[in-house]
């Protein structure tokens, strides 16, 4: 383990946050105990009150009322960020999102800009049980003109609300809870194995490789949100099996721009898709989806969906462990889809 | 000794930073006093132990920890530390810090026994098995070649140099006739269908000589005395190109043509398969080594623990004029024996070679065939 | 935010109150305890300071009444049961718990007894299951806790107007305990909850004081015309919070803790009873300590097929 003072991605956010709402004062912070000095449920908002007290504020509990309310600043030319204090009570706010969010920026017949965030800490391995450790992000794929978005440890926030914002359509940002108190990747490196880039043409998708970005034997595609577990088990694959994992971290989950993902994807003719989502309907089958008319003659196996398990999230810890998608999940996928 | 670990400090964060140590490698830091300083997402934490002792610090300032990690260690006094430092900077790993192994290559450089000096040759930070094997197979350094010795030849050598080192060697030869013996052994097999052949012969001939030659069959003590072994186990030299062994026909395979023929196959097979016990490569009582191909003559090395070596060379034809004058063929091998010079002299060493050729060039097997 | 302190005589407990009063307080303070030396993970929500709502009502509720409770829902689940044993077990996934570590402290169901750690949804749920009282079991009632806090979730509007339309038998018991998380209620709730009932036509009881002798039987009749007249009623208990929300994150400051402590009927029954209280804390102490011990000793517990097929 090296020294690291690098900043974590917490701090990476709420510095993001920071400058949003400084540099434009129609940029907002709306959410449930978001003020100081409690700074949100996990500190993200962290100071933001008082240095803005008219563009922060603490709501009620009323999911479905504050994603509205950020519906009707929106409308009225505002940028408002919205924080779900837990990502699952997304589905409270389903029907402004679906019906209003992203309906007015096509229902009236011009393009109406909708500058709006929504942000959803998501995820498990944290023993919060059935409905505080979920990853909804499959529930709202293929909605028209709603963006998706994943948090991770290699995209600069600032940089990330500054492209959500600018896209006038509204915007999700998951947050997998896990990632807070990591580090953020700095200097193209990740580890004594691994290195990273972003290639010019590929839409903000980091790039993690082990020796030369075009070489590898399979290539996985992971949020965010994995990384952590699938870098332990990249660097397993490879410190027992010389498999060569190229590891892609999209920064966009939806609209899922295939064609912007590196060439190498090709040469490998492997290929797993990871999220922590349960099994079904999920973002790894929309990936690909796209994925197999491109390669369709060059893959070598079938694209693997690597998903949590198709059941209730329990709150035991080690319960819970057996349900959601582990490092050892995806190692196991790896080396199968490498020995196919 | 007791080891500082980290305990976990809040269910959020994977790893802590390490921030400050407040003593020094060697200090003594009283029971419950704060060692050390560590920093979650959320707080600093001071650490204490509820033992004192000497602290050899693990981690530095300003490196990651994780929850159950050893950081330090407490020792009852500073010389049961310089203990533990000696004892460490005997690891070899310490030596790679910053090289990355892959298990695969991991194992062949334990298969090989390769150096660290020459892994570092190989001067890339990530090692592979590719890389190592080509460190096995051949590496270029200054412009001559070196080859790494494996696991088996090592061995070898080691045997090979205690020898030479510690016995004083002389040498004789004799020559062989075997058209008498290669004959009778034809007939052998027509009959008993078992191939038996002249180094089967020769263990199965020396048999009937520990009697008569009982310092041929003794191991030289330091002081000045001989152990004779009184039994006839005799190491034979196999190699198959899977290196070379020295596995022992023991007492009991001696006894009949048919049964030191089984035992020779045995060993074989055991070689192919490269499954010796150490049970098969211990206890010899002599040595026979059995040059592979055309060789001649060969000059054995005699096993520690063992007073002589033979070496039965290639079978070949030599012409020599008959009682007429006339030219003839017959097959000869060379007998050679490697002795002990300390329990054996130049004379014994003939005589008991002329014993032992004698009884290989009197071509009678019928004893052989009656007893099976 | 103001504290006032409110004293008034006590009226002697009865054991079993007192019992079950510091059964759920010391389970509370054991699970805290647990917490910190890292033996339990994920998340919990005490009820410290809230402990008398549940045992206050307990003998108002039979067996076949539905109870509906929240996040902050030991306490319920103790007056119900009577049993720490199986909620611990829940709490740290061992073997014996409730829901087989699967809903863990926040996901509880246990014969009519049921919680869910999104705020609000239980109360249009606990209409749901009035109406299935009202047609199949006549004289039985459903009764669900809220926080003020869940005042904002918009199912709760919708619950109370059905309830009130449809005259369910319907109890919705809030714990007023002025804060939501670390929002003080003055700053999320507009006008009151005693308004917010008439608005739809629902009778509205104020509750203050730890007294459970006293409160109970001021609730007796109110419960009981419930059962005899089916309609929602809104019992609005102002309460405190004295622990964090959850856990390590309270940013009230140090005097308005120590002004809360005063109300805390902890200290008021030991001032009051101070030989029936002693006892009774030792006992409960005692017991917290030795659920403690055995439910860590017990295994972790087994995924179940059979409850959890999926
Ligand atoms: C739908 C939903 N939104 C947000 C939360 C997060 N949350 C849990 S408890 C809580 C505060 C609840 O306050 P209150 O109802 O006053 O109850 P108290 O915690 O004070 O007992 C919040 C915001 C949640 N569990 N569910």
């Amino acid at each position: 383990m090296v020294r690291s003072q690098r900043e974590r991605v917490s701090e990476n956010l709420n510095r993001a946050l920071h400058a949003m709402l400084e540099k434009d004062p129609r940029v907002w912070m709306i959410g449930e105990d978001v003020s100081d000095p409690y700074g949100g449920a996990f500190k993200i908002t962290k100071g933001l009150s008082g240095r803005f007290p008219d563009q922060v504020v603490s709501t009620p509990i009323s999911e479905a009322g504050i994603v509205g309310l950020a519906g009707g600043l929106a409308l009225s030319g505002e940028r408002p960020i919205v924080e779900i204090m837990f990502g699952d009570f997304v589905a409270l706010a389903f029907d402004p999102i679906l019906n209003l969010l992203s309906k007015s920026v096509g229902m009236y017949g011009r393009r109406v800009p909708m500058r709006t965030v929504v942000r959803c800490p998501v995820g498990g391995n944290r023993g919060y049980g059935p409905t505080h450790s979920q990853s909804p992000q499959k529930h709202l794929i293929g909605i028209p003109h709603l963006n998706l978005y994943e948090l991770s440890p290699f995209h600069d926030c600032s940089a990330l609300f500054g492209r959500m914002l600018a896209a006038g359509e509204p915007a999700v940002l998951f947050e997998n809870k896990i990632l807070y108190t990591e580090r953020m990747y700095a200097d193209s490196t990740v580890d004594d194995l691994f290195s990273y880039d972003f290639p010019a043409s590929s839409d903000g998708c980091a790039r993690v490789f082990l020796g030369s970005p075009d070489a590898a034997d399979v290539v996985v595609i992971a949020p965010g949100g994995l990384t952590g577990r699938v870098l332990d088990a990249a660097r397993r694959l490879f410190l027992e099996h010389e498999i060569v994992c190229l590891i892609l971290v999209p920064v966009q989950l939806y609209p899922f721009d295939a064609s912007s993902l590196p060439p190498a994807i090709a040469g490998a003719g492997r290929i797993v898709v990871v999220e922590e989502g349960t099994a079904g309907g999920g973002w790894g089958a929309e990936v690909a989806a796209c994925l197999y008319p491109r390669l369709w003659g060059r893959l070598r196996a079938p694209i693997r969906l690597v998903t949590s398990a198709d059941r209730v999230i329990p709150a035991a810890r080690h319960l819970e462990d057996e349900v959601l998608v582990q490092a050892d999940t995806v190692y196991d996928a790896v080396l199968e889809v490498a020995g196919a | 000794m007791h080891e500082i670990t980290v305990p976990k400090l809040n269910s959020n964060d994977s790893g802590y930073l390490l921030t400050a140590w407040h003593y020094s490698d060697g200090d003594v830091v009283p029971a419950s006093a704060p060692v050390v300083e560590i920093e979650t997402s959320k707080t600093a934490e001071e650490l204490s132990s509820e033992v004192g002792g000497v602290l050899q610090r693990g981690l530095t300032e300003m490196q990651e920890c994780r929850p159950g990690e050893v950081i330090g260690r407490l020792f009852p006094d500073e010389q049961q530390r310089q203990r533990f430092l000696i004892g460490r900077s005997e690891e070899p790993a310490a030596d790679l810090a910053g090289v990355v192994i892959t298990e695969p290559a991991r194992s062949l450089i334990d298969r090989y026994r390769i150096s660290q000096d020459a892994i570092r040759t190989l001067s890339t930070r990530v090692i592979r098995a590719v890389d190592v094997q080509r460190l096995i197979d051949e590496a270029d350094v200054g412009g001559s070649r070196i080859q790494h010795l494996g696991k088996s030849q090592l061995a070898v050598a080691a045997v090979v140099a205690e020898s030479h080192h510690t016995i004083p060697a002389a040498y004789a030869v004799v020559k062989v006739v075997v058209d008498a013996a290669l004959a009778a052994l034809r007939g052998y097999a027509d009959r008993q269908k078992i191939a038996a052949r002249l180094p089967e012969l020769l263990i199965r001939r020396l048999a009937g000589l520990v009697e008569t030659y009982p310092m041929f069959f003794a191991s030289a003590r330091e002081d000045g005395t001989a152990v004779l072994a009184g039994q006839v186990r005799v190491g034979v030299t196999i190699d198959i190109g899977r290196g070379l062994y020295l596995p022992v026909i023991g007492a009991d395979a001696v006894t009949s043509l048919a049964t030191v023929t089984a035992a020779m196959a045995g060993l074989r097979a055991k070689a192919l398969r490269e499954e010796f016990t150490a049970a098969d490569l211990t206890g010899a009582t002599i040595g026979l080594s059995l040059p592979a191909g055309d060789v001649l003559l060969a000059q054995p090395l005699i096993m520690p623990g063992t007073s002589c070596m033979l070496a039965l060379g290639a079978t070949h034809p030599e012409v020599i004029p008959d009682g007429h004058g006339q030219p003839v063929v017959r097959q000869v091998a060379l007998l050679g024996l490697a002795y002990d010079h300390r329990l054996i002299n130049g004379r014994a060493a003939a005589r008991f070679l002329g014993g032992l050729k004698a009884a290989l060039e009197s071509a009678d097997l019928s004893d052989e065939e009656a007893a099976s | 935010m103001t504290v006032q302190r409110i004293e008034t005589a006590v009226t002697r407990p009865a054991d079993a109150d007192l019992d079950l009063l510091l059964m759920t307080r010391h389970f509370e303070l054991t699970l805290l305890r647990l917490f910190e030396s890292g033996l339990i993970g994920g998340t919990t929500h005490t009820c410290l300071g809230q402990e008398h709502v549940p045992v206050a009502l307990r003998p108002l509720i039979d067996d076949a009444d539905h109870v509906f409770s929240n996040h902050r829902g030991h306490g319920h689940y103790l007056a119900r049961f009577g049993d720490p044993h199986s909620l611990l077990a829940e709490i740290m996934g061992r073997e014996g718990a409730v829901c087989h570590g699967i809903g863990g402290s926040q996901h509880l169901r246990r014969d009519r007894f049921l919680s869910t750690g999104v705020q609000g949804q239980n109360v249009p749920v606990a209409a749901g299951a009035a109406l299935a009282l009202k047609r199949r079991e006549p004289g039985q009632l459903a009764l669900v806790h809220i926080g003020d806090g869940s005042w904002g979730e918009g199912a709760i509007y919708e619950a109370l107007n059905m309830a009130s339309l449809w005259r369910l038998p319907l109890v919705l018991v809030v714990e007023n305990n002025g804060i939501a998380q670390s929002t003080p209620t003055a700053e999320h709730l507009a006008g009151s909850i005693t308004g917010r009932a008439h608005a739809f036509g629902i009778d509205h009881i104020s509750v203050r004081g730890t007294d459970v002798t006293a409160i109970r039987k001021r609730l007796r009749q109110p419960m009981m015309r419930v059962r005899t007249h089916p309609r929602p009623l809104v019992i609005e208990f102002e309460t405190i919070r004295l622990g964090p929300h959850s856990k390590g994150d309270d940013t009230r400051d140090a005097a308005v803790l120590r002004a809360l402590k005063e109300q805390d009927w902890y200290a008021r029954y030991e001032r009051a009873y101070p030989e029936q209280f002693a006892a009774a804390d030792r006992r409960q102490r005692d017991l917290a300590e030795r659920c403690a011990r055995e439910v860590t000793a017990r295994p972790l517990v087994r995924r179940n097929e059979g409850e959890n097929p999926r």
